[in-house]
């Protein structure tokens, strides 16, 4: 008998004239390479390796196989074809054909009309009238986005009566249209990321360094002798770098940093690293502790820190306003970590990490028994969405004390996110110089012109008409549900109630007239945001390949073209096409580009941002060298170019790792990214004083954010299967299998104090949001308690008691709802990871029987 | 086909057999409740394909019938819930391990099909030598 579940009983072959294009991922920063095959439905290969397009003999060997969610099937002008997404296992990042769930699924996440599951892809623009959104034509669509930007920047005016939600990653094509409209065409310095409210840097303790956030090659992580991971997972995130650069290749110690339990926790502990169970939101004083004692011992490298780290005060506070606030001289670093607090036996009482664990995180770190110091530093969200410059900082720390960076098997390196394609023309420095209604005032400085929250700016009614493209910050947040109140109460007034653009005018005006926003929203499917959209436009998921070709970059900064190969709904568009309109609309002249190849050309020939990280410098020579655009001879680079990109001998070499010493190449003329090129320690304090007004103090935060009696602390993160707001994986079976809810997991104590047992459907309530803007507001959400027995803990609980943890954006059940408005005054990032509540048993939820409760953290020992 | 008997099926045992096509390893195996799929008085004899359907790695002799799990996987390490149908409980496969259908008939146990694609095929039946030709050999 067959195989007989429909879905998984047979995969096409594809014929050897199949149309095979390549590109990257959809998901995550890793980058890996995919081949796409397409062919008419009804045509078919043969199992031997001459007779498919796939070379390979049936049945297929290791890495070789595609399987049954890596096929397709979608439709385009009345024909269906096959398409298949197949790991590239020629691609230098995932050689071999390794691959992520997420990856592996991602044809499943293709469009098309014959699955019910994309049934609400936006195909059309809509105009909410009358209370529902109403298909209307683009030219009204257009049309009423431009006139309630007149209304709401008074015909130019007041600028920043418009605010933009734009992602920071995507492609360098769209970001730079999306950009070039908000701080060029409009002048606003309003202008939000996709997972922070102003135009700020993720990881500011690093960057003010003079480090590079994404500086490493991969395979520095096989080349390791040590690697740190804190706040980040690759094994969950990452998984390519997890299980083939530093598993398979690769065979560096661990060091762990991260309050749960997890997989990775376990494989460190199982392969001589080490896990330090931190407890939540006390990393800084934990990294201080390895690092003074790793100054305590000598282990440090003086002769590193005397040649590469500036030590002269003067010349830091001439570097820049961050640098005066928060940069220190080595002497001054080594004073700080002199504070009792970080004493080992001190910081354990804080931390909960024993002290002889600092002490052996801190020489497997500085390695003193090596000739040189060879640890990778890898970090993300756990840091970043906390104390996001004492944790950033520390970590830059920690890597120059040990001048552990820019040789192969060292550096410093963010490790998760999406792939990157953020790029701008340069208007954004003037409009936000020029216009900021935001400022810092610290313990040195004061009055500092910063970019602007815009989320505050929704609230406190600055933005006017808030134009959101690609995401959803009425989820994805911080202290969210306080500000879907605000977005309900601002959208609220006067609508139209006829599809006529004066009708459309006169409502937008009078709404905002009377304090009102409205809200644009570009999308592919709907999401929280777009319940309160007035005008709703469907964009092309360039991503997954719909529409023209793409450029942007992984995380070794591998720059390559993706190959647009479907057509998409036909009534949606690419986003620099919309913007294009908007822009043209409002006057300006230099955006009536015909395709996403032609403002590429424009970037690389006007913009390629020359001297920096991410430069592109070397592409329009080369391309020029062998007569052809630059669109065209990126189409050459199959194997992508590491930035910054050169030209030699009329071809393009890349850079594999920033911060290589002396007589390699340099980026900004200098090893690290300062005015001497010396890197600057930071100033990583827990009695840091955040509100100059009161004298409170991270640690005095750090008291108003933990949990009061019967609450817990309840962090976020990720898991492997779900990426994101879920847009695809929310319609993808079999990832919808696996978690139909989001998961609470718990320690079977805090469960069974509160008689709550696995698949128990629970309600998390933070009735004490804390907001650092105002009064405290209340948040709640719901999730499906994941609680292992200790019998089948094998390997032990992932989670401690009093902590429980949550995916942190899944549709309908958002921990950002509890999280707390708590952003660094200097740069303002939220912090996410810090959320709390009293959790309590609604019921049993309908997933119960369905879901698989199995401990997720078993490692080989 | 006859893959086994419930009387020899005891806790912990692990069996292994080829179906349908030669060279197609299984496993069978009793865990310690009851089973989605799963057969015998206590619902709880389940059988499974050895292959992880992340990269083709063997996941035959990573079975823990206590802690109803296959894996993880040398390779990858994926783990798959051997009470939920080879669902992925952690890891980077793409679909569930394919779980073979069984019968008992007088204490015998049969293989009558298989849930899912085995890795490496198209179709379970093509490419290769069905089990029943080579026994009739």
């Amino acid at each position: 008998m067959a195989a007989d579940n429909p879905n998984t009983s047979e995969v096409p072959i594809p014929p050897t004239g199949a149309e095979r294009s390549t590109r990257s991922c959809r998901y995550c920063i890793v980058g890996c390479g995919y081949e796409v095959y397409k062919w008419p439905v009804g045509e078919e290969g043969g199992p031997s390796a001459d007779e498919n397009a796939l070379g390979i003999d049936y049945p297929a060997g290791y890495g070789e196989w595609p399987s049954p969610n890596m096929h397709e099937i979608i439709q385009e002008n009345g024909q269906e074809y096959h398409v298949l997404f197949k790991p590239d296992t020629e691609y230098p990042v995932n050689e071999g054909g390794s691959h992520s769930v997420r990856g592996g699924t991602q044809a499943q996440s293709l469009y098309s009309p014959n699955n019910e599951d994309y049934d609400d892809r936006l195909k059309q623009p809509q105009i909410r009238i009358g209370g529902d959104l109403v298909t209307v034509d683009w030219d009204t669509a257009i049309e009423a986005w431009a006139r309630a930007t007149e209304i709401a920047t008074e015909n130019g005016e007041n600028p920043n009566g418009y605010g933009q939600k734009l992602y920071f990653y995507q492609f360098i094509e769209n970001t730079f249209a999306g950009t070039k409209l908000c701080h060029d065409v409009i002048g606003s310095p309003n202008w939000g990321g996709h997972n922070r409210p102003a135009l700020t840097t993720e990881v500011p303790g690093l960057v003010n360094a003079g480090l590079a956030q994404w500086s490493y090659a991969y395979e520095d992580a096989a080349e390791a002798d040590t690697i740190v991971l804190a706040g980040a997972d690759p094994k969950e995130n990452q998984d390519v770098i997890f299980s083939k650069w530093i598993n398979e290749e690769g065979d560096a110690d661990i060091v762990f940093i991260d309050p749960r339990k997890k997989f990775t926790a376990n494989y460190a502990e199982n392969n001589g690293g080490i896990h330090l169970q931190v407890n939540e939101a006390t990393d800084p004083i934990l990294l201080n502790a390895i690092a003074r004692h790793i100054v305590d011992q000598g282990w440090h490298d003086e002769g590193f820190i005397e040649e590469w780290v500036m030590d002269n005060r003067e010349t830091i506070d001439e570097e820049g306003w961050y640098q005066e606030e928060f940069g220190l001289t080595p002497e001054e670093y080594y004073d700080l970590l002199d504070d009792s607090r970080y004493a080992p036996e001190n910081a354990a009482e804080t931390t909960g990490v024993p002290a002889e664990d600092i002490r052996e995180a801190a020489e497997l770190i500085a390695q003193p028994d090596a000739d040189e110091t060879n640890t990778l530093f890898m970090l993300e969200k756990g840091l970043i969405w906390g104390w996001s410059h004492e944790n950033t900082g520390a970590m830059a720390n920690l890597t120059l004390i040990t001048g552990s960076v820019g040789r192969p098997g060292t550096g410093i390196t963010r490790a998760g996110g999406h792939q990157e394609g953020f790029w701008t023309n340069g208007a954004e420095g003037d409009a936000i110089a020029e216009r900021s209604t935001q400022t810092f005032d610290g313990e040195k400085v004061e009055g500092v012109t910063v970019p602007p929250n815009t989320v505050e700016r929704v609230r406190d009614g600055e933005i006017k008409h808030w134009h959101v493209i690609g995401n959803d910050p009425a989820r994805h947040s911080y202290a969210t549900q306080d500000l879907r109140n605000s977005i309900r109460e601002r959208t609220s007034g006067a609508q139209p109630q006829t599809a006529d653009i004066d009708e459309i005018e006169r409502a937008f005006r009078e709404r905002i007239e009377n304090g009102g926003m409205v809200v644009t929203h570009q999308e592919l499917y709907p999401n929280t945001t777009t319940q309160y959209a007035d005008i709703l436009l469907p964009a092309k998921a360039v991503e997954s390949g719909e529409g023209g070709d793409y450029h942007r970059w992984n995380g070794e900064r591998r720059f390559r073209q993706y190959q647009g190969f479907m057509e998409g709904p036909s009534g949606a568009k690419e986003d620099w096409e919309i913007f294009s309109m908007m822009g043209q609309r409002l006057g300006a002249d230099d955006m009536d580009w015909e395709s996403s190849r032609e403002i590429f050309n424009l970037i690389a020939e006007e913009y390629p941002g020359a001297g920096g990280d991410h430069s592109l410098e070397g592409i329009a020579p080369a391309a020029e060298a062998n007569d052809m655009t630059p669109a065209e001879y990126m189409e050459t680079v199959e194997e992508g170019v590491q930035q910054p990109i050169y030209e030699e001998n009329g071809e393009v070499q890349g850079t594999p790792r920033i911060h290589a010493p002396d007589g390699e190449r340099e980026v900004m003329d200098h090893r690290f990214h300062t005015s001497t090129g010396e890197a600057i320690f930071q100033r990583v304090d827990w009695d840091r004083v955040v509100d100059p007004d009161d004298g409170t103090t991270i640690g005095d935060v750090y008291e108003q954010l933990s949990p009061g009696e019967d609450e817990i602390w309840v962090t976020n993160g990720r898991l492997q299967h779900l990426w994101q707001n879920m847009y695809t994986h929310q319609r993808l079976e079999y990832v919808q299998k696996r978690f139909p809810q989001n998961i609470l997991q718990l320690h079977p104590n805090d469960a069974a104090d509160r008689e709550i047992e696995a698949g128990d459907l629970v309600e998390i309530v933070n009735d004490d949001v804390l907001n650092i803007h105002g009064e405290n507001t209340e948040g709640s959400f719901t999730a499906v308690a994941y609680v292992v027995d200790e019998d089948d803990a094998a390997q032990g609980q992932a989670v401690s008691e009093g902590l429980a943890y949550t995916y942190w954006l899944y549709p309908d059940q958002v921990n950002n709802d509890v999280n707390p408005a708590y952003l660094d005054p200097a740069n303002p990032n939220p912090g996410y990871k810090y959320g709390k509540g009293r959790i309590r048993r609604l019921g049993e939820s309908e997933v119960k029987d369905e879901m698989s409760f199995k401990p997720m953290n078993i490692a080989p020992e | 086909m006859l893959v086994g008997s419930v009387g020899d099926l005891g806790d912990g045992t692990v069996e292994t057999f080829e179906y349908p096509l030669e060279g197609t390893r299984n496993f069978l195996t009793r865990i310690e409740g009851a089973a989605w799929g799963g057969v015998g008085s206590d619902g709880d004899i389940v059988a499974y394909n050895g292959l992880c359907t992340h990269m083709g790695c063997s996941v035959e002799g990573l079975v823990t019938p206590e802690q109803e799990m296959a894996g993880p996987c040398s390779c990858h390490y994926t783990t798959f819930d051997l009470s939920k149908g080879g669902m992925v409980v952690s890891g980077a496969a793409t679909t569930d391990l394919p779980q073979v259908r069984l019968e008992i008939e007088d204490g015998d146990i049969y293989a009558t099909g298989i849930d899912g694609l085995v890795y490496g095929y198209r179709n379970n039946l093509r490419d290769g030598t069905p089990i029943e030709a080579a026994t009739e050999e």
